[in-house]
């Protein structure tokens, strides 16, 4: 499920040069080394500092994303992200895995912890839901050493990168940036430069090189009510060209920032409207015990609540049942559309979705909740086969598997598989049985080196190798019956447990028991009425 | 599926089954492989006793030679350093020649070879007295015995191709020498000796005969002691 890929993304592409005009006052509008002043939470951050903080506390979670490009390198991060990456010891643990190639002194490794350009502006930012874009000039030899990419991550976030540098060239320098969304600038509560710290063979070099970051509203990732990605670029000036560097973030990454953010936006939906609505929808009570208060607070109609615990529970390891997690979300999307926020519950539909092309809502569903899964419905084979018929297919190798497109590879596999194996079997049969007719043949005196005990060791090892062959194919063939039976049994399970989802009646008062796994204690919990 | 390719799917599946069969090992049945259930055998004379024989071998195979099979045959003329007293040639399909032998019995294996299998029967090889003559440096009717003397006599051997018994000593070991009266002339205790001499004592007056009995050749000598 989309959803929960909180992984990082590297994503590679060349940047692309177009006419697009600088800015007349582009020097003279060169972001600032230090904030002018604190940002407010403003209209949509009310009391997002003390939720980042809660989250900052339960353990380190958000992904922050690298793209690169041809000169120049992009790090994105959510706020969740930020604190992730901000603890002094990661830039420790990265320069400490690159000391021994680079030939640092402890003292240097211990320097680097003191490495923060960006806490004022950070603390700047820590009340407003606020995405940092930060944009590097390109390194040109790098050394990855850095004890892992969420310590590389952290070291960049600080503006610290690692290798071989050459001598500073304009053109590679960063000096403002813009984000626009769907070709319009968007407006960048806060940007700020500060210096790169080039850690190099033995040293710390500061050559005056800078990278810029930029502070954006979420809402710039937010797809539109058709559930369309925007269109999202930065325009990279350097110091000496009029014509920006556009550089497109690809539309998986918006995707995931704009989620990365859905368990505030859902934060959100019970000040919006603090009246409880009991939701029409209604799933079975998950087995995990955060997912289970979520569940209470979906009953009871906060759905605010409900919505945001559920999402940030994703947010962390271990990853709950996938039952829990699909229920999760389309708690969270009938959440978001009962309150009429139709581009996050499309957005969190279309997750839902793609990993279960053949759920389908039960009647009580909203229409434009069943509207927005038959929109994001991609072709899948939503019908079972009887698994006696799938095993008499399975007598042709690989017709077992050719039930759909999806499987399509598998089932040429298994197909190719058995015929090539069975194919090499009689190959080595048939050449085995050659050197047998010589080895038969054979009367002695012969003058090409060849003697019965050869000929019957080439017959017989052929012999074996052909029947290895042979067991192969009868392995894959049985195999690929067997392949093809339990999945389409896990596949008739799966379609029984996504058809006309949501109609589970509310559970009965009473006592029940259910495992817990939290990130501080594991046990089992007791649920009285 | 019409019914013509559902047959054909049938048929299919059950030729790709009656395929997927695994193969035993082959049997090793060639008389040229060490390692073959084949059986061979040589059949001939158990024993050879005379030099310049030949004899003849035959061999046995099952599963039967094919025609044009090729091996060789083997006798022990394959040597190293100075030759042995006791040689047989192959002489070709299955033929052997003494080439040379001695009045000792030497058990000489001849074999046929399919490249490096052989199969072999052992042949007792020698020089058997056929026939001999008494020696005594003139006629020996008309030696004369005094009482109280003794005389040397040699024996002139050979085998059944009157071929001289090499190693005479070996069968004079085998043979026996008795005085028809001891009282008239004897002989003495002789031991073998390359030479085939025996020593015979005039005693007394009279006449006796002295039986030498040499491999399967007896004859006498007379002796009369005035």
């Amino acid at each position: 499920m989309r959803s929960n890929r909180w992984l990082p993304l590297f994503v590679s592409f060349a940047a692309l040069a177009t006419g697009a005009p600088r800015p007349a006052d582009a020097q003279a509008t060169r972001p600032p080394l230090r904030p002018d002043s604190t940002l407010a939470p403003g209209p949509t951050g009310a009391g997002f500092a003390a939720w980042r903080t809660m989250i900052a506390e339960r353990g380190r979670t958000g992904a922050s994303f690298l793209i690169d490009a041809d000169r120049y390198q992009v790090l994105v991060m959510t706020p969740m992200a930020i604190d992730a990456l901000a603890a002094d010891s990661l830039i420790a643990k990265a320069t400490k895995g690159c000391q021994r190639a680079l030939s640092l002194s402890d003292a240097q490794v211990e320097y680097t912890r003191a490495i923060d350009p960006w806490a004022a502006f950070d603390s700047a930012a820590f009340a407003r839901p606020l995405i940092a874009i930060a944009v590097f000039p390109k390194e040109q030899r790098r050394f990855d050493c850095h004890a892992g990419d969420l310590a590389r991550f952290a070291a960049m976030s600080r503006g610290a990168l690692y290798g071989r540098f050459d001598a500073p060239v304009p053109k590679d320098q960063v000096a403002m940036v813009e984000f626009r969304r769907d070709g319009l600038l968007e407006f960048a509560p806060l940007q700020g430069r500060a210096k790169v710290t080039k850690v190099s063979q033995t040293e710390l070099l500061d050559d005056g090189t800078e990278h810029v970051r930029v502070w954006v509203d979420p809402e710039a990732f937010a797809p539109d009510v058709e559930g369309a990605v925007p269109r999202l670029e930065l325009h990279v000036y350097n110091p000496v060209d009029p014509e920006p560097d556009i550089l497109p973030l690809p539309e998986r990454l918006i995707r995931a920032v704009w989620q990365q953010m859905l368990p505030w936006q859902a934060r959100r939906l019970d000040v919006a409207d603090d009246a409880h609505t009991v939701p029409a929808l209604h799933f079975p009570a998950p087995r995990d015990s955060v997912l289970r208060v979520a569940y209470a607070a979906y009953e009871r109609g906060a759905l605010g609540t409900a919505a945001s615990e559920a999402m940030t529970r994703l947010m962390f390891r271990p990853r709950p049942p996938q039952a829990d997690i699909r229920h999760a979300m389309l708690q969270a999307a009938t959440a978001f559309s009962m309150r009429d926020r139709h581009a996050e519950a499309r957005s969190l539909m279309t997750d839902i979705m793609e990993v279960y092309p053949c759920l389908t809502l039960a009647p009580e569903a909203p229409q434009e909740l069943r509207d927005m899964a038959e929109d994001a419905r991609r072709p899948a084979r939503c019908s079972s086969i009887p698994l006696p018929v799938v095993a008499l297919r399975s007598l042709v190798p690989g017709l077992g598997q050719a039930t759909g497109p999806v499987r399509r590879k598998l089932a040429l596999g298994v197909f190719a598989g058995t015929a090539a194996s069975y194919g090499l079997a009689s190959v080595f049969e048939s050449r085995s049985r050659r050197f047998y007719r010589d080895y038969r043949a054979y009367q002695g005196g012969d003058s090409k080196g060849s003697d019965a005990p050869s000929l019957y060791q080439q017959a017989q090892s052929a012999r074996e190798v052909g029947n290895a062959f042979m067991i192969a194919a009868a392995t894959v063939w049985i195999a690929g019956g067997v392949e093809a039976v339990w999945n389409e049994y896990q596949h008739k399970r799966r379609l029984a447990e996504v058809r006309a989802v949501g109609n589970t009646p509310p559970r009965a008062a009473g006592v029940s028991f259910a495992p817990m796994v939290r990130l501080d204690r594991v046990g089992v919990t007791l649920q009285l009425p | 599926m019409t019914h013509h390719a559902r047959a054909a799917v049938v048929l299919g599946v059950l030729a790709l089954a009656g395929g997927c069969a695994l193969q035993e090992p082959y049997v090793r049945d060639n008389h040229w492989d060490p390692r073959s259930s084949a059986t061979k055998s040589l059949s001939g004379p158990d024993s050879v006793f005379a030099m310049g024989d030949t004899f003849r071998v035959t061999l046995q195979a099952d599963p039967p030679l094919p025609p044009g099979a090729f091996y060789t045959w083997r006798g022990n003329e394959m040597y190293e350093g100075p030759p042995p007293p006791t040689l047989v040639y192959p002489a070709g399909d299955g033929l052997f020649r003494v080439v040379s032998s001695t009045a000792t019995f030497e058990v000489i294996a001849v074999s046929a070879l399919f490249d490096g299998v052989a199969v072999s029967r052992q042949v007792r090889v020698g020089q058997r007295v056929q026939s001999y003559t008494f020696s005594c440096g003139v006629a020996c009717d008309a030696l004369t015995w005094q009482a109280g003397t003794s005389r040397s006599v040699s024996v002139l051997a050979a085998d059944a191709n009157r071929v001289p018994i090499r190693r005479i000593e070996v069968a004079m070991q085998r043979g026996s020498w008795l005085s028809r009266d001891p009282a008239v002339a004897s002989v003495a205790a002789t031991t073998a000796n390359p030479a085939g001499t025996i020593t015979i004592s005039a005693v007394a007056s009279g006449t006796t005969w002295i039986v030498v009995r040499l491999d399967r050749a007896v004859d006498s000598l007379r002796v009369v002691v005035p």
